[in-house]
């Protein structure tokens, strides 16, 4: 899981650029991942350059 | 709003104001969607462009300007400064590129397309024979199904359009810059003077620029490529910098954003579809300077989709022509300075600071491009192989 830390986002869509599966939609200000789409190769948390993803540890 | 539509633009940047505006010059029905409440807001660009380049495309407004460019001033990590006179055929501007975006889209408007925005794009439909024939959007907060012969994908560094029709265009970590911004007022500058500075010291992989837009403000942001962030934040190298250089200042807008420094891609036509500008990759991968050469790229697609719309031929090998026009124009040229983009990211801090003494102990009128050259290879002979490769 990806967790958005909603305050920081600037919606530049950086993110979505390097999705390999295309599951983060930008629309407005609202940043949305598809879980079930997401193959966990955490591109998008290394590109944001603001650091608003990380990765959530599933228990 | 009607539904039926010859043509639909997606995005409302640069390359997708010019795209459309040539596609409705024969009279083609022209539709421009963009997401965003207004266009040309939020700026995610330094602004920087050439003089030369911005007016063999449009006629230049003076209200677009914020600042005329005729100096550039390097400095290496140890803080070796190395200033170069521009040409007269190399002066710059920085644009207000609020201003200029807005007039492009109202340029376009005024040939007849029509422009709206708050219109998000979230899909793409397709004939039984799999071209492209419209799109499915968001607008104005209403769900709706739009019509098209041909859809123009300009919807900048994160398109989803050309997905969506089956191309690849996802980024490889190495293509794309992660870049942040801030507007910086309450310095002291000079106003006609580009500023960068340059290695893993200020940003690895890429360079921090100041661009000014007046005597004591300016645009200060930088990029780093996107397989050297584990590095650190573009953020966090930002806010180390104009703390320690410009303690005082103030911050009055701050973004993020994502630089395409890639090949263009293989394939920007399709059925039904062309992308253009930053969705295509039609970035210069050295500097990251896009917009200009997204206009010029928008503007070769709009002239051929304006002439399939004539034909009334949609189909990808009508379309290629476009794709080989802009090969020509741009595409060839990018593909020689994405090789010199890999030759310059091997140079580490020393070589870059080794570089730039001996470049400043020429004298300033004798500084040439074939000197700083034959100074790069003498640091670096194994380097020689790797240009030669190049070219
Ligand atoms: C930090 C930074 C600094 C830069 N500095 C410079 C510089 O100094 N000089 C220079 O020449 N270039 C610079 N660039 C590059 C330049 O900004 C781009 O190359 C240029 O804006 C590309 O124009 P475009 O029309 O292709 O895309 P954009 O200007 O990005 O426009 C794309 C538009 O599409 C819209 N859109 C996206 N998805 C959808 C959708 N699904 N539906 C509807 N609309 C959508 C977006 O909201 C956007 O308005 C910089 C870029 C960054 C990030
Ligand atoms: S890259 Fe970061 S700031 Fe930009 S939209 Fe994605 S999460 Fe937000
Ligand atoms: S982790 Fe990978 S697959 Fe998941 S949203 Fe991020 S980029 Fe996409």
């Amino acid at each position: 899981m990806i967790n958005i830390n909603e305050n920081l986002c600037d919606f530049c869509g950086t993110c979505v650029s390097v999705c390999p599966v295309d599951c983060i939609e930008l629309f407005e200000a609202k940043l949305k991942i598809n879980n079930e789409k997401c193959i966990a190769c955490n591109l998008c948390v290394d590109i944001c350059p603001l650091g608003v993803l990380e990765v959530e540890d599933e228990e | 709003m009607k539904s039926n539509w010859d043509v639909i633009v997606v995005g409302g940047g640069p390359a997708g104001s010019m795209a459309a505006w040539n596609s409705a010059k024969d009279g083609a029905s022209v539709l421009m969607l963009e997401k965003d409440r207004e266009i040309g807001a939020p700026v995610r660009c330094g602004e920087g462009v050439g003089e030369v380049g911005l007016s063999n495309i449009v006629k230049i407004d003076k209200r677009w300007i914020k600042a005329k460019i005729d100096k550039m001033n390097i400095i290496s990590p140890d803080n070796t400064s190395v200033k170069v006179n521009f040409k007269e055929k190399e002066h710059g501007y920085i644009l207000d590129r609020r201003i200029f975006d807005n007039d492009l889209a109202l340029l376009a408007s005024q040939a007849g397309v029509t422009v709206k925005t708050k219109s998000y794009v979230h899909g793409l439909t397709f004939s039984n024979d799999g071209f492209v024939n419209g799109v499915k959007a968001n607008v104005l907060g209403k769900d709706v199904k739009l019509n098209s012969k041909i859809v123009i994908g300009a919807d900048g560094v994160e398109s989803r359009i050309g997905r969506f029709a089956g191309l690849k265009t996802a980024f490889n970590m190495c293509d794309i810059g992660s870049c942040v911004q801030a507007v910086v007022s309450g310095i002291d500058i000079d106003p006609n003077t580009m500023q960068f500075y340059v290695g893993d010291k200020y940003s690895p992989g890429g360079y921090l620029w100041i661009f000014p837009k007046g005597k004591d403000i300016a645009n200060i942001g930088l990029g780093i490529l996107g397989d050297r962030c584990n590095s650190g934040r573009p953020k966090d190298f930002l806010d180390k910098f104009l703390s320690k250089h410009y303690p005082n200042s103030s911050i009055l807008n701050y973004t993020a954003g994502g630089v395409p420094l890639a090949k263009t891609l293989d394939k920007i036509v399709t059925d039904g579809l062309v992308l253009v500008g930053d969705a295509a990759r039609t970035v210069n991968p050295l500097s990251g300077g896009g917009v200009v050469s997204g206009m010029n790229n928008g503007r070769l697609a709009g002239i051929r989709v304006a002439e399939a719309i004539k034909e009334n031929n949609f189909s990808k090998e009508f379309l290629k022509k476009y794709s080989d026009n802009w090969h020509k124009a741009d595409g060839k040229n990018h593909e020689r300075l994405y090789k010199i983009k890999n030759f310059i990211l091997s140079l580490t801090d020393d070589d870059l600071n080794h570089i730039a003494k001996k470049v400043s102990a020429i004298p300033f009128e004798k500084r040439s491009v074939l000197k700083v050259f034959k100074i790069v290879v003498w640091r670096k002979p194994s380097l020689i192989l790797d240009v030669i490769k190049a070219f």
